[in-house]
């Protein structure tokens, strides 16, 4: 004590008595330069989203471009789809199973009997958003000529657009005009007054379109994808390169300001037609207050704002503090939302007014096999061992928060053709006994011991290690070793696609409730670097493809879809580990809020209980001072 | 001193050389193929062959061979020499073990056409015709646009072709909102500690900042930030939690400035505690006392002023960092910096964009470093550049 005393009682000084000004001195210095930061504590003022309708969302990752054309990233697409963009066709925003309307046609397109022509009739009340691409800056009507133009576009070898694989030798004339566009120096200099054949506006306001073979999937795939959203020629010539930033759309919101990795901000679309709520739902919309704006003129909202947050805490904390209207819950915050079962709602989260919604989101993710490779191709025992030492569900629980599904087929849940009875055929079966069992088989084929297996696994963070650290385990146990080459992901692409990798992890979404696009990662004629980057090659398989992809929905083509689903699982080309699950959580004065996993088009239908969310800071005072 | 700074910018030249020759050889080798990245998971060979032009990939690395003239390339069409050189290519795919796919005619023409030439420059140059070998090499390579991209700062576009040039302009503001302040703040706060706990060195305050100054220099950055923004930010609601749209910067950079400070005060004190010491340590301080000078007289005049050169070689050579924004805090606080476009970069291995970043803080680090140099002789007149 007495050494505390003397210490802190007198400082060492070589001048004490004179030292003390100083001191004083530079206290007043700090003093000045932290009440000069503190200053900025006078943050929360009054702005003008209290009185409006501001709709205030999170991105979790930067936009790379707002070019309908060339946009594929689900971010840029949940900016511009159906708020910026509109598409041909949509899909209604309450009914389930999920049904195609019209948006920019006036009707659904009518059909030739040998389902090879498409006509459609175009809405005449529409107009481009005003900007100064126009020749007097007011937006002008909508023709189907922009149409032509859009899908002429991404067809342009030159514009490099990352949304051409689907169109490849499908319409008419123009695989022709791709190669045509190969002679130009840049995609500026391209004439599309080529003319292409199956793609015709045969007057301003009627589209027809031409297949080279039956494409059932052409409305809610193709015509209803942003990627052929009308785009105003005058637009593209007048802004070039920095198109990707000047979004021209006909949508209900336009672009304001975009301050790069920062903020969106849309607001309302002064030319748009306007439109009303649904007043018709799926079962139990009314009851869940779904219909309560039925009719009324939409969009609620006068601004959009999208804040990009990367990380996972600032964006949880805005969420509680009532800064965001919705947000999904990062993996720290799980019990706190959750509990530790993970299956309600906790006090914490009731109290605020948060409410949980949780859906299928289609998709399924997969470790491949490469049936090219002289170990893993031939050897089906060792692919079905490998299916069989790894647990999913010990891997949802551990890596995914418990949060997604078995994966018992490759035909995620939420998509038409999903067998909700394929789990019976034990595919996705856990048992390291009979792997076991397999693996002497598989040795016996293979020729003795089988060697270190190696797996691409693309991202080099902690999550691809934790999942890489898994698998191995998981294979060690039934004794195989398994090296994981962590990858960057352009390395990756492009040792998937030249089919160097032995095994790769994976995984795809569905854009549209058909499931074809998931067959067609088997097709032989889809082989890297399409969609079947296992190689996988199958005569039977790849006749029945033939049929299944001209047919339009039917019972049979479900049957069929199944079959095929069944016929690929029987021949273990990938280890299918699981079906995603999203967990939103929304405040309680987010309105008309129905998951879509189809559509962007969702933005003008959800509205602001502006009385309840300013009521929020005073709810967490009180909140604050229970506690 | 004309001469010391013309012979210092004349180092320049082969260090800057040596930069771009290294940033090159390392993103080039390392950084895989930026085409498959930017066509998307499925694009077809010929997109990518498309990209590959677009950013100049199609080019040798350093030096390439070109025809001479249409008449020999015409020559080489006529004798069938593209089919050679094709199946020469697949056996070749077949011995690497690589898929024996049928090639596309595009991707095979240019692997076709290299192969030809190279066998054409190998005959000339075993023929003695050394002239006409010599005039086959191309220098329109990889590594001259990337020596005149940036000699020309222009660095092209990233791989979401936005200019990278622009995205620097863009990002410069931010990030030195940021970090101006916390480097002023930090400097004269743990100058003026510095000063004082010199002066009562070891004192129990002396002991006590230098252990409050290692506790802080052992917490990471990241918690720092983390119980920054949680307390004062969520808990307090003193400041945004993050960056607020629509307002003054300054809002917005205020609490991520105080954590900044916080989190380097630690190093930065105890360095210019040791600065001082050595300086109060000196003959001419206690002189200085012995002859009644005032303490502020001493400190200020006479101690700080001895102490400068240190302080200025850690100052001006902190400042090429302070265009570099701060990778954490950026991220955090959503300053749409250039540290945030740093780690975002490095996340997605945009190698154009880390290039164009290098590059300009290895011509900051080396500018600097010379004024340190000049301020040295103007602050110590001990020092003479020669």
């Amino acid at each position: 004590m007495s050494i505390i005393k003397r210490h802190f009682g007198k400082a060492r000084s070589l001048h004490p008595s004179r030292s003390g000004a100083a001191v004083r001195g530079l206290t007043v210095v700090w003093l000045a330069a932290l009440a000069a930061l503190l200053s900025g504590c006078e943050w929360r003022v009054a702005g003008p989203d209290h009185e409006e309708q501001v709709i205030r969302l999170a991105l979790a990752t930067k936009i790379q471009t707002l070019d309908a054309g060339n946009m594929r990233d689900v971010y840029g697409m949940m900016v511009a789809g159906g708020n910026i963009y509109e598409t041909l066709y949509g899909y209604h925003y309450l009914k389930r199973p999920y049904e195609i309307i019209p948006v920019l046609a006036a009707d659904m397109p009518t059909i030739s009997d040998d389902k090879l022509t498409y006509t459609i009739p175009i809405r005449r009340d529409v107009y481009f958003q005003d900007d100064p691409c126009f020749p007097d800056g007011n937006g002008r009507k909508l023709t189907a000529h922009d149409f032509v133009y859009a899908i002429k576009r991404v067809a342009n070898v030159k514009y490099r657009s990352v949304n051409w694989p689907p169109y490849s030798n499908r319409i008419v004339g123009l695989n022709a005009f791709r190669d045509y566009t190969r002679q130009f120096e840049d995609e500026w200099a391209v004439d599309y007054s080529y003319d292409v054949e199956g793609l015709q506006a045969l007057d301003d306001y009627t589209l027809q379109i031409t297949l080279v073979r039956p494409w059932p999937q052409l409305v809610e795939s193709v015509l209803a994808d942003t990627a052929t959203s009308p785009m105003p020629r005058e637009a593209v010539d007048y802004y070039r390169g920095n198109i990707r930033n000047r979004p021209v759309g006909t949508g209900p919101f336009r672009l304001k300001n975009w301050r790069r990795g920062s903020y969106l901000e849309l607001v309302r679309n002064e030319n748009w037609r306007g439109q009303t709520y649904p007043s018709e739902g799926g079962p139990g919309d009314a009851e869940a207050g779904l219909l309560d704006d039925a009719g009324k003129p939409i969009p609620f909202a006068d601004r959009v704002i999208f804040r990009i947050i990367e990380e996972d805490q600032p964006r949880w904390l805005l969420f509680m503090r009532g800064e965001l209207d919705m947000s999904g819950i990062p993996k720290d915050n799980f019990e706190e939302a959750l509990g530790a079962a993970g299956q309600d709602l906790t006090d914490t989260m009731r109290q605020r007014d948060i409410n949980l919604e949780t859906f299928v989101d289609p998709s399924t993710f997969w470790m491949g096999f490469n049936l090219r490779d002289p170990v893993l191709g031939p050897n089906k025992p060792l692919r079905k061992a490998i299916s069989r030492a790894i647990d999913r569900q010990a891997l949802i629980d551990l890596l995914f928060n418990g949060r997604f599904e078995i994966a018992h087929g490759f035909i995620s849940k939420g998509l038409n053709s999903y067998d909700p009875d394929i789990i019976d055929y034990g595919f996705s079966r856990y048992d390291p006994a009979e792997a076991r069992e397999l693996l002497e088989e598989a040795e016996a084929i293979h020729g003795g011991p089988i060697g270190p297996l190696r797996l691409g696994m693309p991202g080099t963070d902690n999550f691809a290690r934790q999942y890489g650290q898994f698998l191995q385990k998981y294979l060690s146990r039934v004794g195989l070793r398994l090296e994981v080459d962590y990858m960057d992901w352009p390395t990756y692409l492009s040792e998937m696609n030249n089919g160097h990798l032995q095994m790769f992890s994976s995984g795809v979404s569905a854009s549209s409730p058909d499931g074809i696009s998931f067959l067609g990662m088997f097709g032989t004629k889809y082989f890297a670097p399409g969609g079947n980057k296992f190689f996988y090659s199958n005569p039977e398989y790849d006749e029945l493809l033939e049929q299944a992809e001209v047919m339009f929905d039917s019972p049979e083509r479900t049957e069929l879809y199944r079959k095929m689903e069944k016929m690929v699982m029987a021949d273990y080309p990938a280890v299918f580990t699981s079906h995603r699950v999203s967990y939103a959580l929304l405040h309680g004065w987010y309105r008309n809020y129905k998951p879509h996993v189809f559509s962007y088009d969702v933005l003008k239908y959800r509205r602001v209980d502006l009385e309840q969310r300013n009521r929020y800071n005073d709810l967490l005072r009180e909140l604050r001072n229970r506690q | 001193m004309t001469a010391f700074i013309i012979r210092r910018l004349l180092y320049t030249v082969p260090i800057v050389f040596g930069v771009l020759l290294l940033t090159f050889v390392l993103f080039t080798l390392l950084g895989g193929d930026i085409s498959y990245q930017i066509a998307g998971r499925d694009a077809d060979a010929e997109t990518i062959a498309e990209i590959r032009r677009e950013y100049g990939l199609d080019k040798p690395l350093f030096v390439g061979l070109k025809p001479l003239d249409a008449d020999d390339w015409q020559q080489a069409a006529d004798e069938a020499l593209f089919d050679q050189a094709e199946a020469a290519l697949l056996e070749q795919r077949q011995r690497d073990g690589r898929v024996a796919r049928p090639a596309e005619p595009f991707e095979i023409e240019q692997e076709a056409k290299d192969i030809w030439l190279a066998e054409l420059f190998r005959q000339r140059l075993g023929d003695f015709q050394l002239g006409r070998a010599a005039a086959m090499l191309d220098f329109d390579s990889q590594f001259r646009n990337h020596f005149t991209s940036a000699l020309t700062f222009d660095f092209g576009y990233d791989l979401n072709r936005e200019r990278i040039t622009d995205r620097i302009r863009w990002g410069l503001g931010p990030s030195l909102a940021l970090t101006i302040p916390i480097f002023l703040g930090t400097l004269v706060i743990s100058i003026s500690l510095a000063l004082i706990v010199a002066f009562v060195r070891g004192s129990a305050w002396d002991v006590l900042l230098v252990i409050i100054c290692v506790t802080g220099m052992s917490i990471p950055y990241l918690s720092f930030i983390i119980f920054g923004q949680y307390f004062f930010a969520y808990e307090l609601d003193w400041f945004p939690i993050f960056f607020v749209p629509d307002r003054s910067i300054w809002v917005s950079v205020a609490l991520p400035v105080l954590i900044g400070i916080a989190a380097g005060l630690g190093v930065s004190l105890r360095f210019y505690r040791t600065v001082m010491l050595d300086e109060m340590r000196s003959d001419y301080v206690r002189t200085a006392f012995a002859k009644g000078l005032v303490t502020r007289t001493v400190l200020f005049k006479h101690v700080l002023k001895n102490a400068m050169v240190p302080i200025i070689t850690n100052v001006v050579l902190s400042i090429p960092y302070l265009v570099l924004g701060s990778l954490l805090l950026e991220r955090f606080f959503g300053i749409p910096g250039l540290g945030d476009m740093m780690i975002q970069a490095i996340a997605s291995r945009d190698f154009l964009v880390l290039n164009a970043i290098t590059f300009m803080m290895s011509l900051l680090i080396v500018i600097f470093t010379l004024l340190t140099d000049i301020c040295y002789a103007w602050v110590d007149p001990r020092v003479s550049l020669e």
